[in-house]
């Protein structure tokens, strides 16, 4: 069992997709409740371009990336103020970044075969500095999205109360914004600009469809989508499968079987509440 | 948003409140989502400590456009407002904080099967106040503790908050906008999608607060006849204000002549 951690690669593939998954996850909640959830499908594609931009100036993809989504998040925010739907915005962005990165290819100047390893991730080619990258900003996010919690958890509640009782939502979004923009770089580097979306939305919709309280939600998000990468890359070894497809594939499995339990459940809520574990976490 | 520190001098004030202190002063507002049209045309009032305003008016009159810019969700484009409550954190600040309740529309905060209890909710009210990164503390369990208490939402308070009733629903927002003490409470159309029930029970609970706690209460309201019956003052927009004045005087009747085309002599 786990043959692939007796390879260097299948280590490095391991706790590069465990950060990331990690990171992901807890995102996802607040994205999916926020109904910000094709965002990150947009910036993904975003990242696209940035990568190809980074590809024909000869520097490190991830870098020119993470400007560029953080470009196209804060873009995406500003072009609303016009009038213009959030799901239009989108489209607009994700459209530019796909369009970037295909003149780029046009262009013959830089390596279609390297940039097209984007599209469907390189978690099994990370090398250490990448494994290194991904802990620290998903870290960074992890620690972020925990430190205000319960500021974003109101913000997601009620964006027009939050502002009147006092909390900083532009700040706020700032910062949620910046920290989306990292964790799709991260994941696209992982399992691609095409599955980006996957492993933000579908471990958060499969521990949101639990209905359970909000600490169990983020925690069930958490193991869903850990669970996704190492079962993941170990189908991934046995069976000669694409790991980054074949992760989306196992978190649909733990979607699916949510769905089910939440229909066999009986109708009667649990009682639960955030309150009740302020003084012990 | 800084502020005039000019004083504003009173507007529009039954003299029967004179003696009253104020809470909140406007000047002047103007409001215009376009530049051209305005919504809000050169609105000015104040409210006193421990009034219960009504504001009436037909569709599009600009009720809730006026109640966000008391509440600081809008800027005017022209004209001055200022909080008079005294307290250190409002001096040269709008809106002040610590001050003002505010209860949104219901259907401004759609149902989303959000993972959070009632309780999680009422104690959203407090996060603006504890600071980033903290945790509430004993004192501000105890606030949340009484509210609920106080709301008779005791036997909800661990529901998840999609699965309560409506009326329960829009006691719970009041609440979270009740847990921090404010001197003004701001509700746009609480009961609009509330049974008669839960009407009744959200009314007597607001006049409880009104009474008890002695709160400002600024409320726009569809219902004309719960209107006059139970607010002390009723203010009638239509982009401008058509009257301000105390409710009893005006009636449901006056109400009816203002909305339906005659305006009374203010």
């Amino acid at each position: 069992m786990f043959e692939f951690l007796s390879y260097s690669f299948g280590i490095r593939a391991l706790i590069g997709g465990l950060a990331v998954a990690f990171a992901c996850s807890i995102l996802g909640v607040f994205l999916v409740l926020r109904r910000l959830s094709l965002i990150a499908d947009g910036l993904g594609h975003v990242a696209f371009g940035g990568i190809a931009l980074g590809f024909y100036l000869n520097i490190y993809p991830i870098y020119t990336a993470m400007a560029s989504v953080i470009v196209g998040a804060f873009g995406i925010s500003y072009i609303k103020q016009f009038n213009v739907y959030s799901d239009a915005a989108i489209g607009i962005f994700e459209s530019i970044g796909l369009a970037v990165g295909v003149v780029i290819v046009s262009l013959a100047l830089s390596q279609p075969s390297t940039l097209f390893s984007y599209l469907f991730g390189t978690i099994l080619g990370l090398s250490n500095n990448d494994v290194l990258l991904a802990l620290i900003l998903s870290s960074v996010v992890g620690i972020s999205l925990f430190a205000l919690w319960k500021e974003l958890i109101s913000i997601t509640v009620d964006n027009d109360f939050s502002r009147v009782a006092g909390l900083p939502v532009d700040s706020l979004e700032f910062v949620f914004t910046l920290l989306t923009g990292i964790t799709v770089v991260l994941a696209v580097k992982l399992i691609g600009v095409l599955l980006v979306s996957s492993m933000i939305i579908i471990p958060a919709s499969a521990a949101i469809q639990l209905k359970r309280e909000i600490k169990q939600t983020f925690l069930f998000s958490i193991l869903f989508a850990l669970l996704s990468v190492i079962i993941g890359l170990q189908l991934s070894f046995s069976y000669n499968l694409a790991p980054g497809g074949i992760i989306v594939l196992v978190s649909i499995i733990f979607l699916l079987l949510s769905v089910v339990v939440n229909r066999l459940k009986p109708n009667t809520q649990k009682s639960f509440s955030i309150s009740s574990w302020k003084h012990s976490d | 948003m800084k502020i005039e520190s000019s004083p504003l001098r009173k507007f529009n004030s039954p003299s029967s409140l004179l003696v009253k202190s104020p809470i909140l002063q406007a000047r002047n507002l103007s409001f215009s989502f376009d530049g051209f049209t305005k919504v809000i045309d050169d609105v000015s009032l104040t409210i006193y400590d421990n009034e219960f305003i009504g504001i009436a008016g037909p569709n599009g009159a600009g009720k809730s456009t006026l109640l966000k810019l008391l509440v600081g969700l809008l800027n005017p484009s022209s004209g001055s407002r200022a909080f008079t409550c005294n307290l250190s954190e409002c001096v040269g600040y709008y809106p002040c904080r610590p001050c003002i309740g505010y209860v949104p529309q219901q259907n401004s905060l759609d149902e989303r099967n959000l993972p959070v209890s009632v309780r999680d909710v009422v104690s959203m009210g407090l996060y603006g106040q504890i600071g980033l990164f903290r945790k509430l503390s004993d004192e501000n369990i105890s606030q949340i503790d009484k509210v609920i208490t106080e709301s008779g939402l005791k036997s909800v308070e661990n529901e998840q908050f999609s699965n309560i009733s409506g009326g329960q629903k829009q006691r719970t927002f009041m609440a979270r906008a009740l847990v921090s003490n404010p001197h003004l409470l701001a509700l746009d159309e609480p009961v609009s999608s509330v049974d008669q029930k839960g009407k009744e029970e959200f009314y007597s609970l607001l006049s409880h607060y009104h009474k008890k706690h002695s709160l400002a209460i600024i409320m726009v309201l569809h219902d004309l006849s719960d209107l006059t019956q139970i607010t002390d003052r009723t203010i009638f927009l239509k982009n401008k204000v058509l009257y301000d004045g105390p409710s009893k005087k005006l009636g449901k009747d006056g109400l009816l002549k203002l909305m339906f085309g005659e305006n009374l002599e203010r």
